[in-house]
């Protein structure tokens, strides 16, 4: 059936009136042509009723035709598929089998709700059919019902015949039965119970797995793999019957017998069955490398969980990984890896002899993983080493540059792993300096001038070479060179100080990174105050390095082991990372691991959660992230700081690093500080800000309340360099919050920003944090924020506690003060004296709290002055047996009332206090404000 | 499908990519043949041996059925691959891929594009691919052969084919005791219709054969004798095997990368010499070697500039051959019965044996 131009409408119309032929042979060529149509995509669904129309014939193949057409338009018409429903029923009862799994099979794959009711029945009827091709049909259909609708498969107790006919006596039965109920065990919201198996059905499976086709015993061997057996002798005997898959001809097959066999090796105690059954693996997974490359990429990955699973298995295999110059590449690359994982010293004179050749191929990833191979070996097999340099040494003066630039980034590793052997090299190494441009080499040869400068003549030039290009490397490169110029210099501080000033210079001055400008800082600082405490701290001896690298984590590894054959063990991830909804794994063989894969995911997720957490937590107060629950408000600040505008920080730097000097030569600093602050006095939008709100606050004093002095918020120490002193005040009834930030830094800050954490007041900054920016180092800036009541509310605990982030050009702090009671209550806090009586009676008794106040030794006008400056209102006053009674009112931002009766008796200092409030919990804090607001 | 067909051609170097890869949430699978694409795709963790396997099994029924792979058959008999592969995979659950189950359940006619040669005939190739890398010395570094039989069965109702093998046949060094003039096997295994049993105790390997092309054993051999390689090549290649000849031998040379030309003084008949600049390869075509004989090239390399590693660019050299009837291992098939159901009926018989190279390389 070529493909014809197809003038759609005419040809549709031409199709409608052939199927409705009276002629069958005409009827089925019709049908033809429309299958045809649908398969190559075009849109032939408007004939539905007239296919449906053909259904009910005896002609098998019209019938599987019109079978083909429902279950690809079923779904876009469902109410005209449930004229089809009838003879799919009478089908499933056609004396012919094939006609029967035919209709349970097309019936299961139309996706729509009101023909799977009607599907029941029938199904029920073919699970128990005499012919085994319409039972395993069955089977698989019970899958297909159960990925419509899972509840429909467990209330009709389809599950269950599905368990009985594992024991079914044809194998292809048994093996549908198995596919069938891991995917639904798989799937399933609630899969305990789906498919527990017990020695007796691993027993029934065991058999059929002798008789079914290649594809059943896949099916089969993959649930025995999920299958914990009790006993030792039971993992003995699945063994024995197992093993003969590893000699068929499908890698799949023999794949999935593998990882039976590696599950229960973890189980079998006796070391000579062990023995025994890793010489009959080590056959089989080498010859597994002589199939199709993608087969042989899949082996691979898998034997490389393997092999570091169990190493030897393959221990006397190594020249199976030797790579064949016509292996694709991702082969070779897995190849080496393998290899590596199987040198030996008894093999690395082989192994390095082909590494050797691999260097000089073609293709540049492979060569440079061969040279990284030879690292690898070196650093692995002691006494393999001083080959590897010998061969690395050739290597390089091969002058092929990759080749170089690779090779001496292992060397430095090698370095790191045998200290003081191998520096004979290093003249070598020294020859091809000019040949390195990767920042990787560069900062590996930088590594190595610096770690062995005394014994380099020439060290200083080398390094002075590199520092000539220094603004043009990456800040690996830049971070080194400041590394070793500074070890250079502890080594030989005489000829050398001119280097390592520049250096300092350089990185503090011109620099706009962080991390380099910090390094430098410190360096500088060290080596002025204690130079030998800079030598032990820069000269400190290194840890050795790991013996073997790039190892999966155990967990991981012995996770991936159930995995053998999928695509996990080819991603070397556990399937949860890479597919979604995927269920824990029924059983896990493996006893010691006692999470499932889901389990897993959600303790990575903890892991990373605890991970964030003290990121978060770190720079605050310990209090800020008490419980799980705040915690997370924690994170949403840090994710809202995240989406602060951050202002470039670089202007502000170049503008400020000229200036800034490094301890020791603060007179010039003082005048640079002066000299900038004129500077910027006039055009910086938070310094007049800052002078504005001076003035105000001088202007105002009179309408405003007390403030306390500032206390320190942030201390240099939390702040890398800023410390925030600051305290809160009422000034024209708005609350303010004033600051001093001071930097303490080496470097000028800039890009300021501030954020409030929900609280109990709903306080939020009015405006814009406003501070001069950049700020010089030790230089101040005032800054004063108007907040506003507006915000989202949550209760904190102390209710007064406000967690505050503070952003800036290095990083985000976290702290959290306490506000003071006071300049949260309103002006218009004043009652009507009938209104205190009505309020005063309406609260109940135990909302009341008394208190007593010392040391006041005022007039009973004088407070009640300075209360109403602090907007606590008195109602009314009278004098009873000489003590004057005050009624007092106030009102908190957030609309809460307090009542209070203050009795002043003259003469004696201590007052009395009673406070009463629908909400008692912020009596103590009015109590408080009380004592601040007398005592000012 | 949209998506993985961008990947393919985008990817630089298509025959390097590896098989697997995701896209999203999906997991593509797939393979090439014949310039086509097999592909499938899965949103769960399945299995990629099976399921390369399984698209390479598709791939064979399809060619089978069709007579050959290509994109034109594949247009042609779309209506009949869809039910096919219906039939194959049911719900993703792979039912069968033997042609024999199959057939029954297809009613879609199929275009053939190439009828079979023949009917009543059973080839029988046993085939060796030679992996064999060379040291400087002439010493062999690593080897390994990989033997297969194949057979192309066209005559239908799976007679029942028995293959005699020698009876010094041994599997597994570990097995062997104290003998070692047999021939010895590292590993094999075996089509699913062999009866395993009556290849332990007779070395017969027995089975019943559905109608098509089947790999019915592979096997493998590591290690053998350097006296067993049919070609030698130090500076020039020779051949050990008299008798025979090897047939289409390519020797392809690297050439140091400063080369600019290359060119051959002496010239053969039966032999030509192709330089390819830009990957800057020689690649030397002989027709025919005969056994025992030997040929040689003096190749003259040009260049501005020679640099001290310009010697060690020429490496390594590799041979691409094919050596008819004879096998590297002395493995062979001592006889080949058919037992037809259908008496009287004669069918041919055909055995071939050949040997070629996989990786056949040579260091210098």
């Amino acid at each position: 059936m070529k493909e014809k131009p197809f003038h759609h409408r005419g040809e549709i119309f031409e199709l409608k009136a052939e199927l409705n032929s009276d002629k069958k042979d005409k009827k089925k060529e019709a049908v033809k042509k429309v299958i045809a149509s649908m398969t190559v995509g075009k849109d032939v669904s408007s004939l539905f009723p007239d296919v449906i129309n053909c259904m009910q014939t005896e002609n098998l193949e019209l019938k599987k035709l019109v079978y083909l057409y429902l279950m690809n338009y079923a779904k876009t018409q469902p109410d005209m598929a449930i004229l089809a429903v009838n003879t799919f029923v009478k089908d499933c009862e056609d004396p012919n089998p094939l006609i029967r799994a035919l209709a349970v099979r097309t019936m299961g794959c139309i996706r729509v709700d009101k023909i799977t009711e009607y599907l029941c029945e029938p199904l029920r009827k073919c699970l128990k059919d005499e012919d085994p091709y319409v039972r395993k049909t069955a089977a698989v259909c019970v899958a297909k019902l159960h990925d419509i609708n899972s509840q429909l498969v467990e209330d009709q107790g389809f599950l269950e015949s599905l368990r009985e006919i594992l024991s079914d006596s044809n194998p292809m039965v048994v093996a549908n039965a198995v596919a069938s109920l891991s995917e639904i065990h798989k799937t399933s919201p609630n899969p305990t119970g789906v498919f527990d198996m017990n020695s007796g059905t691993v027993n029934k499976l065991l058999t059929a797995l002798n008789e079914c086709t290649e594809w059943g015993q896949i099916f089969i061997l993959d649930a025995i793999a999920e299958y914990q057996p009790v006993s030792d002798r039971e993992a003995q005997s699945i063994v024995e019957r197992v093993t003969p898959r590893l000699s068929h001809a499908n890698a799949a097959v023999v794949l999935s017998a593998v990882k039976v066999l590696m599950q229960m090796m973890e189980i079998i105690k006796n070391d000579q069955i062990i023995d025994q059954l890793s010489r009959k693996l080590a056959p089989t997974l080498v010859t597994l490398l002589s199939s199709e490359p993608e087969i042989q990429y899949v082996s691979l990955r898998n034997i490389n969980l393997i092999v570091q699973k169990r190493p030897e298995i393959l221990r006397n295999e190594i020249k199976a990984f030797f790579v064949k110059y016509n292996d694709p590449i991702y082969v070779k690359l897995e190849k080496l890896d393998i290899m590596i994982r199987l040198s030996t010293s008894s093999n690395i004179a082989q192994v390095l002899a082909e590494l050797k050749e691999y260097a000089t191929e073609v293709d540049v990833d492979f060569v440079r993983k061969s040279v990284r191979a030879i690292g690898r070996c070196a650093i692995k097999v002691e006494q393999a080493a001083e080959k590897c340099v010998s061969t690395l040494i050739d290597l390089i003066q091969t002058k092929v540059n990759y080749v170089v630039q690779e090779a001496v980034v292992v060397i430095r590793d090698i370095f790191r792993k045998y200290p003081n052997k191998y520096e004979s090299i290093i003249s070598t190494l020294c020859e091809n300096l000019d040949s390195l441009d990767e920042p990787d080499a560069k900062a590996s040869m930088i590594w190595i001038v610096g770690e062995y400068a005394e014994r380099i003549d020439n060290a200083d030039e080398l390094l002075q070479s590199f520092l000539d290009g220094f603004h043009d490397e990456t800040t690996q490169v830049q971070l080194q060179l400041l590394t070793a110029i500074v070890k250079l210099f502890l080594k030989r501080p005489a000829d050398t100080q001119d280097l390592v000033q520049s250096v300092l210079s350089l990185v503090t001055q011109e620099s706009d990174n962080p991390d380099l400008r910090d390094r430098g800082y410190i360096y500088w600082r060290l080596l002025s105050t204690d130079p030998a405490a800079a030598k032990e701290v820069v000269l400190a001896e290194k840890p050795l390095i790991a013996e073997e690298t790039d190892l999966l984590e155990p967990t991981l590894l012995d996770e991936l082991m159930c995995h053998i054959s999928t695509l996990a063990s080819v991603y070397h991830k556990p399937p949860s990372s890479f597919v979604e909804g995927n269920s824990p794994i029924r059983k896990l063989p493996i006893p010691r691991e006692s999470t499932t894969s889901s389990d897993n995911t959600d303790a990575a997720e903890n892991q990373v959660q605890t991970q964030q957490q003290p990121a978060a937590a770190a720079p605050a107060q310990p209090t800020v992230i008490s419980t799980p629950q705040e915690s997370a408000v924690a994170m949403d600040l840090l994710g809202d700081l995240a989406s602060f505008d951050s202002t470039p920080s670089t202007t502000a730097n170049d503008m400020y690093a000229p200036n800034v000097q490094p301890a020791g030569s603060s007179v010039i600093d003082l005048l640079s500080g002066t000299l900038d602050s004129l500077q910027m006095g006039g055009n910086t939008a938070g310094n007049q800000s800052g002078g504005l709100s001076s003035l105000s606050d001088m202007f105002s004093t009179g309408t405003s309340t007390f403030s306390e002095p500032k206390v320190v918020w942030l201390s240099a120490a939390q702040g890398k360099g800023l410390e925030i002193s600051g305290t809160f005040s009422l000034r024209q009834n708005v609350v303010h919050m004033d600051m001093t930030f001071t930097n303490n830094a080496m470097q000028a800050m800039g890009g300021f920003a501030i954020q409030f954490n929900k609280n109990s007041f709903g306080l939020v900054p009015a405006a814009q944090l406003e501070v001069r920016s950049p700020l010089p180092p030790r230089q101040s800036a005032d800054s004063s924020l108007q907040l506003k009541p507006l915000g989202a509310i949550l209760k904190m605990d102390p209710l007064n506690k406000l967690q505050i982030a503070i952003k800036n050009s290095i990083d985000v702090f976290y702290f959290d003060v306490l506000i003071p009671y006071h300049v949260l209550f309103v002006e218009d806090g004043k009652l009507e004296s009938r209104e205190f009586l009505t309020q005063w009676k309406e609260i109940p008794n135990n909302s009341e709290r008394s208190f007593d106040i010392n040391n006041v030794p005022a007039s009973s006008d004088a407070i009640e002055n300075k209360l109403k400056m602090s907007n606590v209102f008195t109602v009314a006053k009278r004098n009873v047996d000489g003590q004057n009674m005050h009624y007092m009112s106030l009102k908190f931002t957030n609309n809460i009332l307090v009542l209070a009766e203050l009795k002043i008796q003259s003469g004696n200092p201590t007052l009395k206090l009673a406070l009463k409030s629908s909400i008692a919990e912020v009596l103590p804090g009015v109590y408080q404000a009380f004592e601040l607001i007398l005592h000012s | 499908m949209d998506q993985f067909c961008a990947k393919i051609v985008q990817s630089r170097n298509r025959d390097q990519l590896a098989p697997f890869l995701t896209v999203g949430e999906t997991q593509y699978a797939f393979i090439a043949q014949n310039g086509l694409y097999f592909g499938c795709t899965s949103s769960s963790d399945f299995a990629p041996a099976f399921t390369i396997e399984l698209l390479q099994r598709i791939a064979t029924v399809i060619k089978d059925c069709c007579g050959e792979l290509s994109e034109e058959v594949i247009r042609a008999n779309f209506v009949f691959i869809n039910e096919i592969i219906l039939e194959i995979c049911d719900f993703g659950y792979v039912q069968t891929t033997s042609i024999d189950a199959l057939k029954p359940c297809i009613y879609s006619d199929v275009e053939m594009v190439k009828q079979p040669e023949g009917s009543k005939e059973v080839y029988v190739d046993l085939r060796e691919k030679l992996n064999v890398v060379f040291g400087a010395n002439g010493s062999i570094i690593n080897s390994e052969i990989n033997g297969c039989i194949e057979i192309k069965n066209y005559v239908q109702d799976s007679p029942e084919i028995n293959l005699g093998l020698p009876d010094d046949l041994v599997i597994n060094s570990i097995d062997r005791l104290g003998y070692d003039h047999g021939i010895c096997l590292n590993d094999c295994n075996f089509h699913e219709s062999v009866e395993l049993d009556r290849f332990e105790k007779e070395r017969v390997i027995s089975m019943r054969l559905p109608e098509g092309e089947a790999t019915v054993m592979n096997y493998r051999i590591s290690g053998i004798d350097s006296n067993c390689c049919p070609l030698r090549l130090f500076p020039f290649i020779e051949q050990s095997a008299s008798g025979n000849y090897a047939m289409n031998v390519i020797v392809r040379m690297p050439v140091p990368k400063a080369t600019t030309s290359v060119s051959l003084p002496t010239s053969r008949p039966g032999q030509n010499l192709e330089y390819v600049s830009t990957s800057k390869i020689c690649i030397w075509k002989i027709n025919r070697i005969y056994g025992g004989s030997h040929t040689a090239i003096f190749l003259k390399l040009n260049s501005d500039e020679w640099s001290k590693s310009s010697r060690k660019e020429i490496n390594p050299l590799s041979i691409d051959f094919e050596v008819p009837m004879f096998t590297c291992s002395k493995f062979r098939i001592t006889y080949l019965k058919i037992n037809n159901a259908l008496k009287g009926s004669n069918v041919n018989r055909w055995l071939r044996l050949v040997t070629h190279s996989g990786s056949y390389e040579i260091r210098m």
